[in-house]
């Protein structure tokens, strides 16, 4: 197609149908009118509260969201194709433990290492490592690390087996993605080498397609977790804490539903005293790894088919070096 | 397909998504949605997005004045309508802090699991002294050198439930935002009854723990007055 008729052809589409523009005008005044309307509804306690959460957990993880995008747009504009294949070790037996360590330097939670690691997978890092760093770099940051010493203090214990059980779980995984050969689809890739021409060019459209992206799925991730906090009966966690396998299990579930930042996930822990403290090292280790928000930017980020199998596996991995780190060291 | 946003539309967006951060982030609204330490970083992440979205703006307005062309802008995700939802959540809805519905629902008790500080700080300066629920709380529950016992505190927070004797005083404490909430929960024993939800300052000497719940203080209150929400209105 030529350029003229290109641009014939887009002249005619926006003459033809409501431009995405126009819509956007119309969603907010459909909004402000919805405010009146239903001030009743909106009014309601239960619609208060899911409000509230929705916006907080939308506000709290903006600036990690924004750091993130950051890191994984200086990747795809700055770091070379060729970088990662010439750095990192040819067998990914070796290289998945390095990915695993590189994911506790930088300070997040899991909102920011989603766009970070399709960018490393982007910059051709093997699925392997590009999955253990997607694990690792929300779990075993300091920052992470220090607020679950502060959240249990008295129990150094807590923060080794969180580390230990993380790690494990990073690289497990990060294992089997690697011999199963999966690749790590990275969607939209066509976006990406859209931008032509000087490089902060570049930089700014991957940052806007990448921020929209992401913001988008974590709004998904938040709506459903404000959900589950405002429905979700806890009267049943009692019934449950008794039992060691049934306490484990309710707290891998429960980090799933609840989908808190792993930077406060500790505290939740230590709050949940009915619980056995290997139930709520499960808890810790599950949440960073897998939870409702992070399945959300998942499908977004690599697919449908990517997080269909990656989040049942790494749950059940989650679970398994979570009780077995428990049952070793607390 | 309508549901693509050009890339014009997505800037359009992002900077709405940046401006009601910085919104939030310069007035105390923020502070029912997550702590004050976060403030610095939202609004640094919505400048960012702010000057973001003017660029992406002005690139979009000089591609259309030289080519004439959308093909270049045609890469919008649909997923980035979604970020009119919290925009429209914070500015028109604007939805207040949390209270008795979410302390009457999270059922673990924070004190059980306070043992934060081993050392007390002693109260210093006159009685009555100003103390949050939650580090009334511990200091009933850890505090070896009962810091709290013979001396008016006074505790601001919000009503949840009524007593015969008296009532439930409440205030929720949150570690990161407003999503990990849990409720710290003091019994105040007075004559008066303030309606639920009511925030009230209420001065008054420890008096034990109730005798059904060993992590539930009493304060026996002299003086109960009602009170604005306070700014931050977490503990």
């Amino acid at each position: 197609m030529t350029e003229v008729d290109a641009s014939s052809a887009a002249a005619l589409n926006r003459a033809r149908r409501i431009n995405s523009t126009d819509l956007f005008c119309l969603l907010l005044l459909a909004a402000v009118a919805a405010r009146f309307i239903f001030s009743g509804e909106l009014s309601q306690p239960a619609v208060q509260a899911w409000t509230t959460v929705f916006v907080a957990i939308c506000v709290q993880a903006a600036p990690f969201v924004a750091l993130g995008i950051m890191v994984s747009t200086a990747i795809a504009v700055l770091v070379p194709t060729t970088f990662f294949a010439r750095v990192m070790p040819d067998r990914q037996f070796l290289a998945v433990p390095l990915a695993g360590l590189a994911g506790g330097v930088l300070p997040g939670c899991e909102c920011g290492s989603v766009p970070i690691a399709a960018s490393l997978a982007r910059r051709g890092v093997r699925p392997g490592p590009a999955v253990a760093f997607l694990l690792s770099a929300p779990a075993i940051n300091p920052v992470v690390l220090v607020a679950t010493a502060v959240a249990f203090p008295g129990h150094p214990g807590v923060v080794v087996a969180r580390f230990v059980a993380s790690l494990a779980l990073s690289l497990v995984v990060g294992w089997l993605w690697g011999l199963s050969g999966r690749p790590l689809p990275t969607r939209n890739r066509r976006g990406h080498e859209h931008g032509s021409g000087p490089r902060w060019q570049r930089a700014t459209s991957t940052a806007g397609h990448d921020l929209a992206q992401t913001l988008g799925l974590l709004i998904v991730g938040a709506a459903s977790a404000a959900t589950l906090n405002v429905t979700f009966p806890r009267a049943w966690l009692d019934h449950v804490a008794g039992h060691l396998l049934s306490g484990i299990l309710a707290m891998a579930v429960l980090a799933v539903v609840l989908a808190i930042c792993s930077e406060s996930d500790a505290f939740i822990a230590a709050g949940l005293t009915q619980f056995s403290l290997t139930a709520r090292l499960v808890f810790m280790v599950v949440g960073p790894a897998v939870d409702v928000k992070l399945i959300a930017m998942q499908t977004g980020t690599f697919g449908r088919s990517f997080a269909i199998r990656f989040a049942p596996l790494t749950w059940i991995a989650a679970v398994c070096t979570a009780t077995c780190t428990g049952w070793l060291l607390l | 397909m309508v549901a693509v946003v050009n890339a014009r539309t997505q800037a359009y967006l992002i900077l709405l998504f940046g401006g009601a951060l910085v919104r939030l982030a310069a007035g105390n609204a923020l502070l029912r949605y997550v702590r004050p330490v976060a403030r610095p970083w939202v609004l640094l992440a919505g400048i960012g997005m702010v000057v973001l979205a003017v660029v992406l703006l002005a690139k979009a307005h000089q591609s259309r004045g030289s080519a004439g062309s959308t093909g270049g802008s045609s890469f919008g995700v649909p997923t980035g309508w979604l970020l009119l939802a919290p925009v429209i959540a914070i500015v028109v809805v604007a939805p207040p802090a949390l209270g008795s519905f979410s302390a009457n629902r999270e059922s673990s008790p924070v004190a059980a699991s306070a043992a934060v500080h081993k050392d007390f700080a002693g109260l210093t300066g006159l009685a009555p002294h100003r103390l949050g629920l939650f580090d009334f709380t511990t200091r009933v529950l850890w505090d070896s050198a009962r810091t709290v016992s013979g001396t008016d505190v006074t505790l601001t927070g919000f009503v949840l439930s009524q007593r015969n004797d008296g009532f439930v005083l409440a205030r929720l404490v949150i570690t990161c935002c407003a999503a990990d909430a849990r409720p710290v929960e003091v019994f105040v024993r007075n004559s008066t009854h303030p309606p639920e939800d009511a925030w009230v300052a209420v001065t008054g000497r420890y008096a034990g723990t109730d005798k059904a719940r060993p992590t539930f203080p009493v304060l026996a209150a002299s003086v109960v007055l009602p009170v604005n929400q306070p700014v931050n209105p977490y503990d």
